[in-house]
């Protein structure tokens, strides 16, 4: 009980931060927020694969969700002329959808199996949507995406039209808000009795099968949340970059997702997200070294597995030993 | 105490079963009762299709031939947590097991079964979750103290010694409220008096009016505790019947030749 309250202060004091202080102090630069902006929203992707972790599996996919969430509100705005507001549930909903039919057959396989397909997963869904006609627009996408409209119930304004605001600042608020929104999610997801039977899936499935546990419906369960979440910041993304193309997210973002979890660290929820905030705004303060990106990814992934395999956030956790000390060589290295 | 073996209807019924892998017959024709109350035990030498049937009668795997009969149902073509919400519940050897979770969160993943509320329902806490969580926590004692592992409740499962680990086990399969309980090699690498001990804990099993079936090599225990023994030698049963009547059955002295007559308990 006390654990459960002291997180959900933990929680609060993030959203004050995150909701009040961080656009007070950055108000004035649009480019900042729109890098806190682009970095929720790879939390909110990452957290997808996350929560794929759970149940030990390593999902090197989500750029394939990602890419059929941003499509799918993509169309659904361009093609149907739906509000933004709609798009958005249903990009999630189309991913989740996509996500159980493709893990009935996938989600047999464990290891390096399944993480196989899921990177042909990401490498097939880019090469469908680069084919998919006057549909997905081919390779030249969709572009010229209108920003989200205004959202109003009973003649009651919610949201204002984003063109009628400052964009950024509302493309921030939405990106927090859609962060705040998933860690709730994935937090009570994990805290209920499915997080439990998710962590029983990782550790063992025959004795989970044993004690009555439908193995099958609780990995789709779990796939399905992940997808939802890859198609929601993908639909997100779409939005805020008004266009979305095939090359949108490819298997290195796939990859890149999994290292914000490796990162952040496995055990907890705030990993993918401490991991992707951490990331991509190390890699906005060091324009100059864009290019390196990849490498510098690869060799972040193999230290950390090597020196802190269970993220930064087992930092705060008194560490003895030499391993220890190594560990925080590493940190001091990042910061 | 024992129950009248003509006149009870049996729990388990095992039908002329047959497992082939490829060209082998792990399991051959092999046809058995099991009735309420009792504590019914397979044993054979090495490689006679102990685990095949432990797996066969938990719906593991399906059998080639014959039929698994469950309180007049068939478990054939099952899938095992189908098995298991019917009331079949297995443990493993003491290696399978959660490793990150302790104890509590263990025997308290294995109350699934008990569990009213929806998934849905679980994500969002509903009353009925609450609930659910309520009596989990408060099973989870009760069995936790029926086993005598109160004390390491908040310890990884990774952490404990076997002996814990096999009692573990059994608390995860109680948790799933069995009928019939199905224990893989329960006494194996224990001494004499943990073997005592572990003997009255089945005993006590059983009197909770669960029905057990054991696989086991340690014949001493077994011919203490067993109500009616299967003997099976290369996936055939040779004999059945009381300890009594195995320890006299020519088959079975027959098929243990060449061991210890200590391993046969005689």
């Amino acid at each position: 009980m006390n654990d459960t309250k002291s997180k959900l202060l933990a929680y609060v004091a993030f959203a004050v931060l995150y909701l009040v202080v961080v656009p007070l102090v950055f108000s004035g630069s649009p480019y900042a927020l729109g890098v806190f902006s682009m970095s929720a929203a790879l939390s909110v992707i990452a957290l997808g694969v996350w929560v794929t972790f759970t149940i030990g599996r390593i999902n090197l996919g989500q750029a394939a969700f990602a890419l059929i969430g941003g499509f799918v509100a993509a169309i659904c705005i361009t093609r149907l002329g739906l509000s933004f507001w709609i798009a958005l549930p249903v990009a999630g909903l189309v991913s989740a959808g996509v996500g159980v039919l493709l893990g009935l057959g996938i989600l047999r396989l464990r290891g390096v199996y399944f993480a196989m397909i899921t990177i042909s997963l990401s490498e097939a869904v880019r090469l469908a949507i680069l084919n998919g006609g006057s549909l997905t627009g081919g390779a030249t996408g969709i572009t010229g995406i209108p920003v989200p409209g205004e959202l109003s119930l009973f003649g009651l304004v919610l949201i204002p039209d984003f063109a009628s605001v400052n964009t950024h600042r509302a493309f921030y608020f939405l990106s927090a808000f859609l962060l705040l929104a998933s860690i709730l999610l994935v937090w009570r997801l994990m805290a209920s009795r499915l997080g439990r039977v998710f962590a029983s899936l990782q550790q063992g499935q025959e004795l989970s099968q044993s004690l009555g546990i439908n193995i099958t419906k609780y990995r789709l369960i779990a796939f399905s949340v992940s997808c939802f979440l890859g198609g929601i910041g993908g639909a997100f993304f779409a939005a805020m970059q008004q266009s979305i193309y095939p090359g949108s997210f490819v298997v290195a973002d796939s990859i890149s997702f999994t290292l914000y979890c490796f990162l952040g660290g496995l055990a907890y929820v705030a990993g993918p997200i401490v991991g992707a905030f951490l990331l991509t705004i190390a890699f906005q303060l060091l324009h100059e070294f864009q290019q390196y990106q990849q490498l510098v990814y690869a060799l972040l992934m193999i230290g950390i597995m090597m020196w802190l395999p269970n993220g930064l956030l087992s930092l705060r956790l008194p560490t003895f030993g030499g391993r220890g000390s190594a560990s925080r060589e590493v940190t001091r290295n990042e910061a | 105490m024992k129950p009248d073996r003509n006149s009870t209807p049996s729990l388990l019924d095992v039908k002329g079963l047959t497992r082939r892998f490829g060209g082998l017959v792990a399991v051959n024709d092999v046809s058995f009762s099991v009735k309420p109350g009792e504590i019914f035990t397979v044993i054979g030498p090495n490689g006679a299709g102990k685990s095949t049937m432990f797996k066969l009668i938990g719906a593991f795997i399906r059998p080639t031939s014959g039929d698994v009969v469950f309180e007049g149902k068939s478990l054939v073509g099952l899938a095992p947590h189908q098995a298991a919400a019917r009331g079949v519940v297995r443990t493993f050897q003491e290696t399978t097991i959660y490793r990150e979770m302790t104890t509590m969160e263990t025997v308290r993943t294995a109350f699934h079964l008990q569990c009213r509320a929806t998934s849905l329902g679980a994500f969002f806490n509903t009353r009925q979750a609450r609930a659910d969580e309520a009596e989990a926590n408060r099973a989870a004692e009760e069995i936790l103290e029926l086993l005598q592992l109160q004390h390491v409740r908040h310890e990884q499962a990774k952490n404990l010694p076997h002996g814990y680990l096999r009692a573990l086990g059994i608390a995860m399969a109680l948790a799933a409220r069995p009928k019939l309980l199905m224990l893989d090699e329960p006494f194996a690498g224990m001494n004499p008096e943990e073997t005592d001990a572990a003997v009255q804990m089945v005993r006590r099993i059983r009197d909770q009016g669960i029905t057990v079936m054991l696989v086991e090599h340690d014949m001493h225990a077994v011919m203490r505790i067993s109500d009616r023994i299967a003997v099976l030698n290369f996936g055939r049963k040779i004999a059945e019947g009381t300890p009594q009547e195995i320890q006299n059955d020519q088959n079975v002295i027959d098929a243990y030749l060449g061991q210890e007559d200590e391993e046969l308990g005689i």
